[in-house]
Parts: structure tokens; sequence; C-alpha cells
């Protein structure tokens, strides 16, 4: 039985030529798979080095012609050609508030100042959305946002529960990769090859959240590294992809050296991430998997207790193999190579495709972890212009986050997520519900208190000592996948009572406190209380209709303005528009 | 249950047409008609079965631990759970539970919701497939409830947090967030400021958000404003009442069980945490055992004084089992090889125990029985076809993981 695959009803005109570009793009791919050359077997691999490449055949711009704003110009008009629109249909531009907001929102994970916001509006300046994004490119909190990011990604999917505790190491590393603007490959490289203890190295993340469980490890690499899910073939041949049983647990043979095991001392515990090249195995109690094998098998269905088929490496998308027998820093360490490199276009693709999703609203595909060759795509040849692009800066994360925030259709007035305008999402910008880390810090920023003492009372406790790990227990609380279909993503009854009633709300929102305090210290007429409240809150003034209601209903309160005010806190607070990225 | 406006995700979907079997359990309205419930007592740290319902009096795997007659002939409990024992007649006892999973984490999930984690699912726990199938949709009251504070304990997964529990850490004390902020007349009127002021964002950008956020806070504050929330006051009980079924949080949990489900919840949990008895066991288990006998009894006395155990299913268990070889620590390890649970209410046959362990209890002797199966039991207890399939991540996704109905335990 074949499942369909497109599960998203305002999909686009059906793309009739996709199925051909995936199979071009699959054949090109094929086409370009370099010969394994002497540089790639010499101990040092050279391709990590982040030099932009020369143009290859596949027609990579060179390093000067990917300027960002070059490079989103370029974008824009390609989407408009390839999804044949014209000019009329361009939407204007979101309003400076809304865009600053947004701005400051999707790249530091943090509200504007209400300073910030009047300086940036009443700016004259015709560079001063680019100015604004240069200054929060290069701002602590750009590396912490994406760090609280890929933390999420990563955990979101985790078998291994115990993991959690190690977040924050990972935070840490991840953080400092950006500071040092670390290219994406070796990132990807670091976290495919990580080994050692969970406590002090946070590379080793994504293999303890699988548990060091080979396949499942494999199948997150794939999953996060070139959006494609190949595990449901590790059973049987995938029902509609074209991946095979034998494919996926090829993959796989990549790591069955590498396990996690608990490393408990009488101070501390935490997880190792071991490597075992020797041949000794000890027999395995229960479902324990303390200890890596040389080699990985593929079970045989009729016959499960049996040993099963000895596999060889192999990469599936570019069917680069090596020998049994192989170490594991050789195994993994190729498997960086040809993943996460110019051999291997997903890995870009996927890149580009999650971030514009996450920046934009919508991405290229349906989903973003669920892509590759046999998945419809609304504008393959704009994403592969994009992709070849990333690939010629160096992978460099902060090029692709400035370049797509530097094109138009970032910029435009968002629409609801619930709209079912067709290109809503390549040409248009999607509101986006905030990720937890974010709504954290935007009631802690608002309410003039400590996320930490919000991220405990919001449902944190009990996840240990520290602000780090309150931060993660607010997140597998209230906060949802990133990689998950956003239009699917909703908060509960439970996130809505905390927000309505709890602590935040009954103790934050007091006139005698700040922010009120200050607020009405400043203003006597109800007219600039109201105007105030909203640029502290939603970060832009309000709106006639609202100024009118708003004032009026200070002005009528039976319980005097500054419960009033208390009042129209609360609501701001509670509002669909304070929890969402429009 | 809780308003449907912005919910239409949560919408039940068979990737099957109707079979012969289907049509042998109700469905939807009909379904829900039959008032079925579920309590789940959930045992966490994995409770040793020869301190409960598998001892092993007189070998060395028994430890110090002597067995009690129950009020059937020749069923024997562990001494430590006299009152459960005086009523092993509504008891069905399954003591060849297996499964291969014994990190605690894993088989909380495993034990949960049917499946180990992966494969890129969040498979849902079931108490939200039960919320889902058997919630009243008129009941302002919500269609899981949790007590307990277990860390990780699943939730509703790829049903949509509309299903999620309400958790509450304190059964004596109503649930989080749902005392108002501020004097009821206020609050109104902050509700109506939210309404009117969120009209400009719905018209620009952010009409399904305002619309979700709208239905959201009509389901919490209708929920926190209705009278069917008294169903959590422990107060309106009398004291002979919370006598009966005795002090601490446990017994708390269970008397406000039955509260729930006489109000309509369909799916209650309990946790008790502290089994996980490495070392001293004994003296640990039996403590335990003090905090759930004399509860366990009353909830199923009080149940079937008010004619609701016919459609009340009671289950107790918990991750897994506990090694028959006694550590230097006096402490019993892991042991999912072979473990118990014990089932009453809702059509099971009582005073019964189905499959055996050996006599030292180091592996199973009769009936293996596998946690797809006891799902599979469970569904079919309260009228739910195991066979259903959930559709997620691209895939149909069985109920109860292809677990086959232990038949026996109806008799």
């Amino acid at each position: 039985m074949l499942f369909k695959r497109s599960r998203n009803p305002r999909q686009s005109r059906q793309n009739r030529t996709t199925m051909v570009c995936g199979l071009l793009v699959f054949s090109s791919l094929c086409g370009s798979i370099p010969a394994v050359s002497a540089a790639d077997t010499a101990a040092g691999s050279k391709s990590s080095e982040a030099t932009p490449l020369a143009p290859t055949s596949r027609g990579l711009p060179s390093p000067g012609e990917i300027q960002p704003q070059v490079v989103a110009a370029k974008v824009d008009l390609m989407l408009r050609k390839e999804l044949g629109l014209d000019e009329s249909t361009i939407a204007s531009q979101a309003a400076d508030a809304i865009l600053l907001r947004r701005l400051s929102l999707d790249l530091l994970g943090r509200l504007p100042g209400t300073k910030q916001t009047m300086d940036f509006v009443a700016s004259k300046d015709a560079h001063k959305i680019d100015q604004a994004v240069t200054e929060m490119l290069h701002s602590p909190s750009f590396a912490q946002n994406w760090a609280y990011y890929w933390r999420d990604t990563i955990v979101a999917r985790k078998t291994e529960p115990r993991v959690l505790p190690f977040a924050p190491v990972f935070e840490s590393y991840f953080i400092t990769a950006l500071e040092e603007n670390r290219p994406w490959n070796e990132i990807a490289r670091d976290l495919i090859t990580a080994s050692g203890d969970t406590l002090e190295d946070g590379r080793t993340l994504l293999i303890a959240s699988q548990g060091g469980q080979p396949e499942d490890v494999a199948s997150e690499i794939s999953r996060i590294f070139t959006g494609i899910q190949i595990q449901c073939a590790q059973c049987h041949n995938h029902p509609t992809d074209r991946w095979t049983r034998e494919q996926f647990h090829e993959f796989a043979a990549f790591f069955p050296r590498v396990a996690v095991r608990p490393n408990m001392t009488s101070e501390r515990r935490s997880l190792m991430v071991s490597v075992n090249d020797s041949r000794f195995t000890p027999p395995a109690r229960g479902n324990n998997r303390f200890v890596g094998t040389p080699e990985h098998f593929m079970s045989d269905l009729q016959n499960p207790e049996a040993k099963g088929t000895l596999m060889k490496p192999k990469f599936f998308i570019t069917e680069q193999a090596i020998p049994i027998g192989t170490p594991d820093a050789v195994r993994r360490g190729r498997m960086a190579e040809w993943l996460a490199g110019p051999s291997n276009p997903w890995f870009a693709k996927a890149l580009v495709n999650r971030l514009w999703s996450e920046l934009v609203g919508r991405g290229f595909y349906d989903s973003v972890d669920d892509i590759g060759p046999d998945r419809e795509c609304r504008a393959p040849r704009t994403l592969d212009m994009l992709a070849a692009a990333f690939e010629s800066s160096g992978y460099d994360y902060r090029w692709l986050v400035q370049t797509i925030v530097s094109t138009k259709a970032y910029r435009t007035e968002s629409v609801s997520r619930g709209d079912t305008e067709p290109y809503a999402g390549l040409v248009r910008s999607v509101a986006q519900p905030l990720r937890s880390d974010v709504l954290l810090d935007a009631m802690a920023d608002v309410l003039q208190t400590d996320p930490a003492a919000l991220g405990a009372a919001g449902g944190g406790r009990g996840m240990g000592r520290g602000p780090a790990m309150l931060r993660v227990g607010f997140s597998e609380q209230f906060g949802f996948d990133p990689s998950s279909d956003r239009d699917e993503v909703g908060s509960g009854v439970r996130e809505t009572l905390a927000l309505l009633n709890g602590n935040a709300s009954r103790f934050n929102i007091n006139a005698n406190r700040p922010p009120l305090s200050t607020i009405l210290q400043q203003q006597n007429a109800p007219v600039k209380i109201v105007d105030k409240l909203y640029l502290h809150t939603l970060c832009r003034l309000p709106d006639a209709d609202e100024r009118l209601t708003a004032t009026r209903y200070l002005h009528d309160s039976p319980d005097g303005i500054p419960a009033a005010t208390e009042d129209l806190f609360w609501v701001l607070l509670n509002s669909a528009e304070f929890r969402t990225r429009r | 249950m809780l308003s449907a406006s912005a919910f239409a995700a949560g919408a039940l979907m068979s990737g099957r047409s109707l079979s012969f079997t289907d049509q042998l359990y109700a469905a939807g309205e009909e379904l829900r008609r039959q008032g079925r419930a579920c309590i789940l007592l959930w045992m966490q740290g994995a409770p040793s079965q020869f301190e409960t319902f598998d001892p092993k009096p007189g070998k060395d795997t028994g430890g110090e631990t002597k067995s009690i007659a129950t009020s059937v002939p020749g069923i024997h409990y562990a001494e430590t759970l006299p009152k459960v024992a005086a009523q092993a007649d509504q008891w069905c006892v399954i003591r060849s539970m297996t499964s291969k999973e014994g990190s605690h984490p894993r088989a909380q999930q495993l034990l949960h919701t049917g499946y180990l984690p992966g494969g890129g699912v969040r498979y849902p726990a079931l108490g939200s497939h039960v919320a889902q199938r058997l919630e009243n949709p008129d009941s302002e009251l919500p269609g899981f409830v949790r007590v307990g504070n277990v860390r990780g304990s699943p939730k509703a997964g790829f049903l949509g947090v509309k299903y999620d529990p309400l958790e509450m850490f304190d059964a004596s004390r109503p649930p989080e967030n749902t005392q108002l902020p501020v004097g009821e007349e206020r609050y109104v009127r902050r509700l109506e400021l939210l309404d009117r002021l969120q009209t400009s964002f719905a018209k620009q950008g952010g009409a399904s958000e305002v619309e979700q956020n709208r239905a959201l806070v009509e389901t919490s504050t209708k929920m926190i404003r209705s009278p069917e929330m008294e169903a959590f006051a422990l107060s309106k009980e009398t004291q002979a009442m919370r006598d009966r079924y005795g002090d601490g949080g446990f017994a708390n949990g269970c008397l406000l069980a039955r509260r729930l489900v006489e109000a309509g919840v369909p799916f209650v949990e309990v946790q008790l945490d502290g089994w996980d008895t490495h070392f001293d066991n004994f003296s640990r288990t039996q403590e335990l055992c003090e905090q759930i006998d004399q509860p366990m009894a009353a909830l199923i006395d009080d149940l079937q004084e008010r004619g609701m155990l016919e459609r009340t299913l009671v289950l107790w268990m918990g991750e897994f089992g506990r090694t028959p070889k006694i550590n230097p620590r006096a402490g019993r390890d892991h042991f999912p090889n072979a473990f118990s649970v014990a089932m009453a209410g809702c059509g099971v046959k009582g005073g019964q125990v189905v499959g055996s362990t050996s006599a030292t209890g180091e592996m199973i002797s009769d009936r293996p029985v596998q946690v797809a199966d006891l799902f599979a039991t469970v569904f079919q207890s309260l009228g739910i076809n195991p066979e259903i399939e959930n559709f997620a991540a691209g895939r149909p996704i069985k109920l109860a993981n292809s677990g086959k109905v232990v038949q026996e335990v109806f008799g």
C-alpha cells in the first residue's frame, strides 16, 4: 500500500516537474562523485578547511558573487520566476517595529527594547534594516539562540531520556562553535565523530541521545544533516522512497563500534560515548549495549535470532564505501567527510531548507527533516542555487542566516499560519509560534524577572540544579520539536493555565512593581500608559482601534487606573500576538 | 470535552476499512456512552514481584518475605499486602509479564505506551489514547489526569497537546494554576478586554493564531470556572471516607481517582515512586506496600459499592520486576524477564492468576505475556478495538503494537 506523502493541504499547485527535477538532481550527484583521491585518504582531511570552493561543473558561484544581499536579491528574483509570479504580487514590507521584533526574535531569541524600537522606527537611514541585522549577527545572543534551537532539535528525538542533564553542555559547545564561526560541515563532523563524557564534551549529545545504538545514530545523523529519513527502510524496503533495507544497514555500519554506557562515580553521573576498536565484545546483558562491536549485521527477518548479514559501510547518497575492519576514527571520519561535504548536495540543501522554513515560515519542502530525491520541492532551482552559494561560503552559518533575512520574502508583512495563500513561506513571511526558550526570555524581559524563576514555576522543577536545567525542563514541558510541522504545534491547556493564572501572573503583574510602577510614575494620561505598555510588551504602538479600546478601559475601570493597568498588562501578555513571531 | 474549535487535528484516523472484528467494538458516541474508565496505579522504580504478588517463601530467592493466604483458596500474595489479599477475588494477577527492557526511562516509555522509544514517532501514553476515545466532549474536565511527579512520564505524543494529561503533584490540593489571580468579576472584564484587543491582529496576519488562543483561553477558563472542578476537591468527602483510604499522597490520589472517574474523567493515573530497591529491598518495599495496601483495597470496595467497578478498570504495574538473586546490599536489581501486574474491574475476572513463574521465580514457567499483549487486553477491557491504527510519521501505528488479547483475563 502506497502512502501519500503530501500532508499539507495548502501545498502549492502540484509541481509535476518535481519528480523529474528530483531525478535530475540525483543523477547529477551520481555524476559528480569524485574518485577517492590520495588527498581524501590522507590522515588530515583537507576538505574541512573553510575556504570557498572554486566553481565546479555544478556551477557554484565564485567568492565575489556570494555577498548576502546579492544572493538574496537573486533568490527573490528566481523564486518569482520559478513560481510564475509577476511583480504585482509582491507583498508590502512589514512595518518597521514589526520587522525589528521579528529580526530580534529570529536572530537573537529576544525582544527588542523600547528605546531600540523607537530609535529604529524614527531613523531615516535607508540601510537601517541591514545594519540592525549586522549588529544582531554579532551579538552573543545570536549564538545562544541557535544553541537552544539545536539542543531542542537533537533532544526532541532522544531514545535515551537520561541525556537531558547534558543538554547545557552541548549548548556551551555550540555557542563557542558559532562564536568562532565554525563552518557547518565542521560542526556536523564534530557531532558525527564525537566520543567522550557527556558532562565534559558537548559534541557527544547527538550520539548519547540515541543511546549509541548504530541504527538510531545513523537515522538521526541522516535526518538532521541531510534531511533524509532513512530509518523507515530499517525493517523493510521503504514503502515510497527508493531506499532499501540494505542501504539503511550499510549506513548503520559506519557506527557499530560506538556505544554509550552510564559513567557513575560517587560524585556525579554521566554517560560515556565510547569506541571499541578491539575484536572483543562482552556478551550483551538484556537490552543493554554498553560496548561497541567491530561490525554491523543486518538481522535476518526470517530468523531474528541468527547473527544476520555482515554489512559493509556504504553511504547511500554517494555510494562511497569503506572496507570491513576499518577502525572507528576512519569510519566516522570518512562518513563525516562524505555526508558533510560537497559530494553530498543534500547536506547544504537540508540546512538551507530548514533555516528558510524557520525564518520565513515555510520551507521549500513540506518538512525540514523529510526531504530528499523522492519528495516534492516547491522551487528546486532556487533551492539549488542558494544551497550552492551556501556551500561556496564555506558552509558559513551566519552567512546563510544573513542571506535569508536579506530577502524581500523574509521582510514582507506576514500572513497567519492558517492562511491558504499558496506561496506563503516562499515569497511571504508566515507567522511562527515562539519556541519555549524564546517565550521564557520574552516573559522574563517583559515582567522584569528572572527566567529561572519563571522556568521553575512553569514546570522545570525536578530537573536538578541550575538555571540551565530549569530551562531544559521548561522546554521538555512546554517546548516543541523544532523539526515538527509548525502547523501542528499548539499549546495546551496546561501551558495556557500557567500563563493565565500562574505565579508570573500573580506576583509580577503588579502596579507596585516594575515595569508597571515605572510606567505609572512616568505617565499620567491613560492614553500614554497604553502606548507605553504596548511598546513594552508587544514592541509596537497600538493602532487607532486598540488605543481607543484600551484607553477607554482604563478610564472606565471600576478598580481605578493602576488596577486597570494590571489588567491591560495581563491581557497583552496572554494575547496570541505576544506568543507569535509575526 | 475540551472545546472543539481549534483542535480539529485531534480527529481519529484509521488507516483501514471496517472489518468484521471492528463491528464487535463500539466507537465514537456509542463507545463513550458505555462510560468506561481506567485507573492506572503506576509503581515507578519497578516493584519487586517477590514482595508483592508472586512470593517465593522458603526459597533462597524469596528472601525473608512470607506469603499469606488470600480470599481465594490456592492463591497467595506476599504478607505485605494483607488488605488486597483479602479481596483477591476481585483481582487478576498476571505473573508472567516479560520484556527485554531493563532501563528505567525506556521501560517507563514501554509500559506507558506499549512501544519502545524510537523510529521518529512520539508514541502516546495509554491515558491519552483512552482520553481521545472515551472522553465526553461536553464535559469541561480533562480526559486524562495524572497525579504524581515522575519525570519523563509519556504524554499525548502524536495525538497532540489536547490529550496531554492534566498533571497534579498533590491530590489534596486543586490542580495548579486553576485559581483565578483576581476576583471573578475583574477576571471576566480581563477576558472581555483580551477578546476585543485581539481583533486587529486577527485581521492582520494572525487569524488562526488568535482563533487558537481564543479557543484555549475559553477552554481553560471554562474548566477552572466549571462546577465540575469540584471533582478535584477531596474536602467534599466525609472524614469517614477519607479514613477508609488512609493517609498519604497515594491514598489521596486513589480517592481523587474515584471522584474524577465518577465525574466522567475516563483516565486517571496515580503514581508512586520509590520502588527501585537496589538496596534494602525488604524494609523499603514493606514501607511502600504499607502506602498502597489500604488505599488499593478501599478503591476497589468503593468502586464496587458505587456500582462503578464493572465499568472501571484498575491496573497496577511498574516498569519491570526485580531479580530473584538478592544482592550484597539486601537489594534486588532490575528484572524484566518475569514480573507481575494486577488488574481488577471492567470485565476482568477476579480471583485468578494468569501465567506463572518457576519455583524460584527465576524464569517464566507458563504463559509469557508481552507488554503489547497487556495493552491489547487493556484496550479490550475498555471496549476499544486494539487493532485500530492511528496514522503518524507517515505510517500506520497500531494502538496495541500488534499485541494479542490475553483472553484468560476475562475468564
